[in-house]
């Protein structure tokens, strides 16, 4: 998932014929893991000199009893409600991630 | 949000930006004003620009890709990152590690994007003999430069997909032994008259432009090199003397710490933090204290 993520945020044609290897490593987590990956993998990846679109910011949303949240822990995320996660290009405004587990009443969703 | 212009006390002469702990950073004013972006920045919505490395074209607006300085070059506008791989340009002098014997080429690691090639035709065979290199050469290959030899050499030529053709063709490339490998950021390492310099403290130098640096002993006097085989049985004799190691060592840690504190590396700032490292030994030149004490005079150069 990161992979497709960044698929979409590199200018890969500046680095013809090249792999680049993202490695991440959590060293303590409470909750929105993949989140916390993609932003550190963004600021891994300026740091390297590596041509990107932009910043690939992400965060993660999520629902606990009726209240809408933001960036939920490790708690919430066991609360029986979705576990959404955006990242996206912030000045061009594109989404680049949209994950969604588990699922919730459309109502829920739209707020 | 164009500009940064950071206010203080002290003004450096480069208007060098001192990237360091934030209770030792010290603010410089710039006497320049830098242009600073990060990827997505809008550089210019003018469509007079032609854009360059680092940059990257969204419609009519050109917008950076990578975090560093804009620099503008009458009607191209680029920017150099901070921190990136080594870009080689015809001419620069590498330090690289032989990792893989090809067919009638090696392939260098000189922390590039992309390996570097050094063809068998671009070495100059042992003896100065001036021939056609035949199949026996190409099967004699790994007996001038194995997997795992350093070598100093030149870049010769850049390929279409931005790898570098080496070259070894002069007395003083070749391969490298008996001493220290240090590596640095590239951008460290200024392009020069010589790369090559014979310290007074009893060392030999080779500042590579790709950011890898060697430190060894001081060549004794040029014999010359009939044959492979000899050449390989004069290195393993060759015996450093104790004092040697020590100037290496000594040397290699200043070279670190000139990096720490992200000063550019030349052979004058590197004799001048040698000098005043003497005092310490070369055990305590990792401490921060020891490293901002000894690169105080190469800073005001």
């Amino acid at each position: 998932m990161i992979k497709e993520t960044f698929e979409a945020a590199i200018l890969t044609e500046f680095a013809a014929k090249s792999q680049i290897d993202i490695y991440v490593q959590i060293l303590q987590s409470d909750g929105g893991n993949m989140c916390a990956c993609i932003n550190a993998a963004t600021l891994a990846l300026i740091d390297a000199g590596i041509p990107l679109r932009d910043y690939v910011s992400s965060c993660s949303a999520g629902f606990v009893e009726d209240t809408p949240l933001v960036d939920i822990n490790y708690l919430e995320q066991g609360a029986s409600g979705p576990d959404l996660s955006v990242a996206i290009l912030p000045r061009s405004e594109k989404v680049v991630l949209f994950y969604v587990s588990g699922f919730c009443i459309m109502h829920e969703a739209t707020s | 949000r164009d500009f940064k212009r950071m206010e203080v006390e002290d003004v450096d002469v480069d208007g060098e930006i001192c990237v360091g702990l934030p209770r030792k950073r010290q603010v410089v004013v710039l006497e320049h004003s830098l242009h600073v972006v990060t990827p997505g920045d809008v550089i210019t919505t003018d469509t007079g620009f032609m854009r360059g490395h680092g940059t990257y074209v969204e419609g009519e607006t050109i917008k950076a890709s990578v975090a560093g300085v804009v620099e503008r070059v009458n009607k191209l506008i680029c920017v150099r990152p901070v921190r990136t791989r080594y870009t080689g340009e015809i001419g620069d002098v590498v330090v690289g590690r032989i990792i893989e014997v090809g067919q009638r080429r090696w392939k260098v690691d000189t922390f590039s994007r992309l390996d570097s090639v050094l063809m068998l035709s671009s070495i100059n065979l042992p003896g100065g003999i001036l021939r056609r290199r035949s199949a026996e050469d190409e099967l004699m290959m790994r007996s001038y430069f194995k997997e795992g030899d350093l070598i100093s050499a030149e870049v010769q030529s850049v390929f279409s997909d931005v790898s570098l053709s080496l070259h070894t063709r002069s007395l003083k490339y070749g391969k490298l032994s008996q001493g220290c490998l240090v590596t640095v950021a590239p951008a460290l390492v200024k392009r020069r008259k010589t790369h090559f310099h014979n310290l007074p403290c009893g060392a030999s130098l080779i500042l590579g432009n790709n950011g890898y640096i060697w430190i060894g002993p001081l060549a004794a006097e040029e014999q010359p090199i009939t044959d492979a085989s000899n050449e390989e049985m004069m290195e393993t004799e060759m015996v450093t003397s104790h004092r040697d190691h020590e100037v290496i060592a000594r040397l290699r840690n200043c070279v670190l710490a000139l990096a720490d504190q992200k000063l550019p590396l030349y052979d004058t700032t590197i004799l001048y933090t040698y000098d005043a490292s003497i005092g310490h030994s070369a055990r305590d030149l990792v401490k921060p204290e020891v490293i901002e004490e000894i690169t105080s005079h190469a800073r005001q150069l």
